[in-house]
């Protein structure tokens, strides 16, 4: 129980658009746009501009991503090794609910 | 007209929504996302809702109010101006209350004031101290430190805020000495009997700052010459305690300062709930019951609700400085790696 709140405190608030952008930027760095398109295309999930640069500046502050200098307008964003375990323990917590829900679901309903 | 405006005009009108420490960070890449999202959906209302309301959020952050600031390094100064322009506006109503307590505090000679009465009115004087000396410190530090970094520095960041807020005190004095004539001309305060002398000051000051308070609405009831002092007193305050906000944003904090910065802030916002407790405490303890004056109008309980309500922002945003987690406690977490 304690594990499940540990992994999602550390996202902060909103930690479902928190490990949205982590899982993202686990896959390589990115810039806003780009992120929001590979958001949307593995998840299905539109995150609006202000919900982003709101995720993007609460994550930057707890160190779990960090933005890479550019010459361009287009600033890409990485995720840091922090980052990277913060975003493991909560999908580790996250597997739990969704193993104790399959199991009780698949005991006591049926879905046709 | 909306549709004759390009994508980036767009974006540039949206990104005017955020605080400027905000535009500073992120606006390039803002602009370079909506001129990308706007492409691909011209109109989206959902869109624009969500960035008025984050960017509303952002603002609101920004003054230390809620949530985290940007700038959260500096979060002690965010709580030190925001805190100096609540307790201005605070003390100049607690000033006027501490005024109307103390003409009428054992004002009945026919009746004996409780000990209860006396002990709540020491409080409320404590605090009304507490609030106008600290605010008066705080003035003067920031003026100092802008005038010295001013002059040898050579540095005109702090010029405008430095002469607005020189000029408002000077119109506050200015207000000061023509609201107190009266008692000046009755041959001053007489220092020699405290007790008299105490009650002079409580009602030099309640004529000081019910002139502050309602003096704008008094305008055009009585001669031109005083509604110029009515307005230009009760602007002369407010421009004041902006403009010393401004000197304290403006300044550079070493780690000492942020610690000064933390902590008057916490005395103010304390002082604020100090006396707003010690008020409830004396009218509870029949503080009005003794006294030749009446109990409130509705129209002081109304503004007694809204100082309260300032005493709660100012403790929020006081207690608030600081908490929000950053790098350093990200990296003495540790992580894992590629």
């Amino acid at each position: 129980m304690g594990d499940i709140n540990f992994g999602a405190n550390r996202l902060g608030k909103n930690p479902g658009v928190s490990a949205l952008i982590l899982s993202s930027l686990a896959g390589g760095e990115k810039h806003g746009y780009a992120l929001v398109k590979d958001v949307a295309d593995f998840s299905g999930v539109e995150i609006p501009p202000g919900t982003l640069y709101e995720a993007l500046a609460r994550l930057e502050r707890s160190g779990l991503i960090e933005a890479i200098a550019s010459e361009d307008r287009r600033r890409p964003y990485r995720l840091t090794g922090f980052g990277a375990k913060a975003l493991s323990d909560h999908l580790a917590a996250q597997r739990q609910v969704v193993e104790v829900g399959q199991s009780r679901l698949s005991q006591g309903w049926s879905f046709a | 007209m909306n549709s004759l405006m390009t994508p980036g005009r767009r974006a540039k009108r949206l990104l005017k929504f955020y605080p400027q420490p905000w535009r500073d960070r992120y606006g390039a890449e803002f602009i370079d996302f909506m001129e990308q999202s706007i492409d691909d959906v011209p109109y989206n209302p959902k869109r624009t809702a969500n960035i008025i309301n984050k960017s509303l959020k952002s603002r609101i952050a920004e003054v230390g109010i809620m949530g985290p600031s940007l700038d959260s390094a500096n979060a002690s100064r965010t709580a030190l101006s925001t805190s100096t322009v609540l307790t201005t506006f605070f003390t100049v109503f607690a000033l006027f209350y501490w005024s109307c307590a103390m003409v009428s505090w054992n004002s009945n000679p026919r009746v004996a004031t409780s000990l209860s009465v006396s002990l709540w009115m020491g409080a409320i004087t404590v605090s009304t101290m507490i609030l106008a000396l600290t605010l008066l410190l705080i003035g003067v530090i920031f003026v100092i430190h802008a005038l010295r970094f001013t002059f040898s520095k050579r540095d005109r960041k702090f010029t405008w805020p430095l002469i607005i807020a020189l000029s408002s005190v000077v119109v506050v004095l200015n207000a000061i000495h023509q609201f107190t004539r009266l008692t000046i001309e009755r041959g001053g305060i007489q220092w020699t009997q405290l007790g008299i002398g105490l009650k002079q000051v409580a009602g030099a000051t309640q004529w000081v700052t019910q002139s502050l308070i309602w003096g704008p609405s008094w305008a055009a009831q009585s001669d031109f010459s005083q509604d110029v002092l009515h307005i230009s007193s009760t602007a002369a305050v407010i421009v004041l305690a902006l403009s010393v906000a401004k000197l304290i944003r403006l300044s550079e904090f070493s780690l000492a300062a942020n610690r000064f910065g933390r902590w008057t802030s916490r005395l103010l916002s304390l002082g604020m709930v100090l006396f707003i407790l010690s008020y409830a405490g004396w009218e509870q303890a029949g503080g009005f019951n003794n006294a030749w004056i009446g109990h409130f109008t509705q129209m002081q309980n109304s503004l007694f609700f809204l100082i309260a309500l300032i005493a709660l922002i100012g403790l929020l945003s006081s207690f608030r400085a600081n908490r929000h987690p950053n790098e350093i406690g990200a990296i003495l977490l540790g992580g894992a790696k590629k």
